[in-house]
């Protein structure tokens, strides 16, 4: 074994006790193993076409669209719905009824009668019924602000100004994108197969990607409604700027939570990628000024982030303090020459920036490192039902080293202290959407969800001191049916070191944001803006290359 | 870019009739919901929506198999569950809650795999207990079987081998022995991932009970419960 691989060796992955806290996983941003990244790699590598096969928009901005892009094997297609919403009907939360547009990806070139179909159903998003030839089912409402400014300029005759642009990012916010069997729409299983569709989210990623294109198609095609000969097109690089917006509340909250398994092949890859990184023996000067190139785009990116919430100003605050140490940093030429040189900007971050800014390094670090880092990006789905069966012939002394060790977080808390158990989650008849309540205060707690996952780790540990019987986790659990669930989460954490979050969830502390941040960043998302400290809005795909760009179009 | 396991899938209206078209996923989420507004623990509720949707992947009737056993141990789940200290697994209630019993078959499944057997009976709906043997067969690379009361049935790794699926649909008034098996003359059946077209009255009866599972919506629930905070427009 050479000194080279020796040094190697001791660079590992993070402990779990250190990554997996929400302060810290609620600082994450997006990096080149993101799903919307990943998947823009794949359409351009495999070449990928596209084209815009059908625009029947009228001039009130109704009608539909048809995206489509094809691969070496299969095609997809986004199917748009244009739709003249009255102002006082706009809104982004779940209760809304109706939208500015709404959209499905469909599974191949849909033919006339299909949509004729999906304009019976697509419309109506939850109320409708979609088919499994639908992957996603999606709807978005306009920026009116912006898309009036910008309607109105290009029809003018005169470009867009970039700070209007800038100040809010998109066109239209995406609110839900549906996949994976909702509404009657294709399953997880139907596509995973696919390797286009194996990474998690792809579907919903090209989803969203198309409907960026479909925003700024209609804002010019409105523009030369109103605007006839003197209207013009959006100049490419202003268009570049716009993204998509979304905005994401409690439903998506529990997502993390209740998908063990794959968080843990999340984490994992973001782990293993910063392992190898920070294990480079030296470094060259194309990944020098590759880093040094992401470093002043993220500077750029921090500057037009804007957000009202305090907490957020406060963390935005401080970013801007760790972008200008990490410049300080990095700009000396001899900044980069000792051993180890990536893993030596890692140590002194984790003393000198703070969580945002050493989160943010994670993703700069994987930059100039695509040949290292973005395989990675292969090993981020999950059989979860692999790992959904419980293994009764453990015994109740290695059940009870495995919350010992894994939720070594949870059993010291006293949940009888009210902050420790200040909330709990629920599901509300009314939207059939999950909430937080205040256990205090609020009624139905006797409808928790099983959230609780520090304190249901302590009940269990505290049977499980008491048990007479006979000591398998089989025995165990035919006298403790309550204990099943976190059981079979105790279990996957034994397997999956990254899969649980090492927070109190009832916590009168909880920030839901946290939870909701790390989810969109890996899917690519930027600019979190907490609304509260239960919804964000985001922008996706902002500066992003379009379809007709990246991929190859028909002359 | 929310979760179907998660989320609730939407009812049928009052006006749907016939036939409702379902995913494999709304199934799984639907018997969990509808176990849990049953009385099932919520780690059994779990198995019991996976075991409805492994049944419906394979074409075999796992929703109206929940339905049926959700209609019958309502309010009384722990009655329905195994006693196991006796040579035949028996309940309180009389008739064993297949789910109760195939998640304790399912937790010793090692030791069926080293050639112990169980005996059980009766058993309301004895389908609901075959994925359970066949997830066992497969993480534990074994075959098991299922035999009695004129029921036949083989949990392969790859999937369920049976002669006669309509014996094992029934009500088993009779016992059954779980024990493992070395070799299969029949071809397993394997699962599709298409939609499923299900009776709207029967998705309605398993979103009755789902609808236990949700708490009533309060004036503080619709303020503060969904997060509102500053308004979205711009």
């Amino acid at each position: 074994m050479t000194l080279a691989h020796r040094h190697r060796a001791e660079i590992s992955r993070r402990p779990a006790a250190q990554v997996m806290r929400l302060a810290r996983m609620g600082s994450f941003h997006p990096t080149r193993l993101s799903f919307m990244q990943s998947l823009l790699r794949r359409l351009a590598r495999e070449d990928w076409r596209f084209e815009r096969a059908c625009w029947e928009i009228d001039a009130k901005g109704v009608g539909h669209a048809v995206y489509s892009v094809l691969g070496p094997e299969r095609a997809y297609s986004l199917v748009c719905f244009a739709h003249d919403l009255p102002d006082e009907m706009r809104s982004d939360r779940v209760i809304a009824t109706a939208w500015d547009a709404t959209f499905a990806l469909f599974d191949g070139i849909p033919t006339k009668e299909d949509i004729e179909r999906l304009a019976r159903n697509v419309p109506k998003q939850e109320a409708g019924r979609v088919s499994d030839r639908e992957l996603s089912l999606s709807r978005a409402n306009r920026s009116v602000r912006l898309f009036d400014h910008v309607v109105g300029c290009l029809a003018a005759g005169r470009q867009p100004d970039a700070a209007e642009i800038d100040a809010v990012g998109y066109l239209m916010r995406t609110t839900a994108v549906y996949g994976s069997g909702k509404f009657g729409a294709a399953d997880r299983v139907k596509i995973a197969g696919r390797p286009e569709l194996r990474g998690p989210f792809q579907a919903e990623m090209l989803s969203v990607w198309l409907t960026r294109s479909f925003t700024l198609d209609l804002a010019e095609h409105m523009a030369k409604v109103r605007g006839g000969d003197r209207s013009v097109s959006l100049d490419p690089a202003l268009r570049r700027r716009f993204g998509v917006g979304n905005s994401t509340g409690l439903g998506m909250a529990p997502f993390l939570i209740n998908h063990p398994v794959l968080l843990n092949n999340w984490m994992m890859a973001r782990e293993e990628a910063l392992a190898r990184v920070r294990a480079l023996e030296s470094t060259d000067r194309a990944s020098i000024e590759s880093f040094r190139a992401a470093l002043t785009k993220a500077a750029g990116n921090v500057t037009l982030w804007r957000s009202e919430h305090s907490l957020q100003r406060q963390k935005l605050e401080s970013l801007r303090d760790d972008l200008a140490a990490l410049r300080a940093r990095c700009d000396a030429d001899d900044s980069f020459t000792g051993t180890q040189p990536w893993n030596a900007l890692w140590l002194w971050a984790e003393d000198a920036l703070s969580l945002e800014g050493q989160e943010l390094l994670v993703s700069l670090l994987f930059e100039p490192h695509g040949d290292l880092v973005d395989g990675l990006a292969d090993c981020m789905d999950a059989d979860e039902d692999a790992a959904f069966r419980i293994d009764g012939s453990m015994s109740v002394p290695v059940l009870r080293e495995i919350l010992t060790e894994a939720y070594d977080w949870a059993l010291g808390l006293d949940y009888e202290a009210a902050p420790n158990s200040a909330r709990f989650w629920y599901v509300s008849e009314e939207k059939l959407e999950p909430r937080l309540g205040e256990r205090a205060s609020e009624e139905g707690v006797e409808y928790e969800q099983p959230l609780a996952t520090g304190r249901d780790a302590a009940r269990m540990a505290a049977d499980l001191a008491r048990w007479q019987g006979e000591p398998s986790v089989a025995a165990f659990l035919l006298a403790h049916p309550e204990h099943r669930h976190t059981a079979r989460r105790a279990q996957i954490a034994a397997r999956y070191p990254y899969g649980e979050i090492r927070d109190n969830l009832i916590s009168a502390e909880l920030m839901p944001i946290d939870l909701l941040r790390c989810k969109l960043s890996f899917f690519g998302a930027d600019r979190f803006d907490p609304r509260s400290d239960r919804w964000v809005r985001i922008c996706m795909y902002r500066d992003a290359p379009f379809p007709h760009e990246l991929l190859q179009v028909p002359q | 870019m929310s979760d179907p396991t998660i989320q609730s899938p939407s009812g049928p209206g009052e006006d749907a009739s016939g036939d409702w078209r379902v995913s494999l996923a709304e199934i799984d989420a639907m018997g969990r919901k509808a176990a849990r507004g049953a009385g099932f623990s919520w780690g059994m509720a779990e198995e019991a929506g996976r075991a409805a949707r492994w049944l419906a992947a394979y074409r075999l009737p796992g929703p109206e198999a929940l339905a049926a056993v959700l209609e019958e141990v309502d309010a009384t789940v722990p009655a329905h569950a195994p006693r196991i200290d006796e040579a035949v697994w028996h309940c309180d209630a009389g008739v064993l809650c297949p789910i109760a019993a195939g998640a304790a078959l399912s937790d010793r499944a090692d030791a069926i795999a080293q050639g112990g057997e169980f005996r059980l009976g009766p058993v309301i709906r004895p389908l609901l207990i075959v994925p359970f043997l066949c997830r066992a067969a497969r993480d534990l690379g074994c075959m098991i079987a299922m035999t009695g009361d004129g029921l036949e049935v083989l949990a392969e790794r790859e999937g369920p081998a049976c002669a006669d699926w309509a014996a094992v649909t029934r009500p088993l008034s009779g016992e059954l022995l779980v024990s493992r098996s070395e070799a299969s003359a029949l071809e397993p059946r394997l699962p599709g991932a298409d939609a499923h077209l299900l009776p709207v009255e029967l998705w309605r009866t398993l979103d009755r009970f789902a609808q236990r599972s949700y708490a009533p919506a309060t004036e503080a629930s619709r303020r503060a419960g969904a997060g509102a905070g500053l308004i979205d427009r711009d």
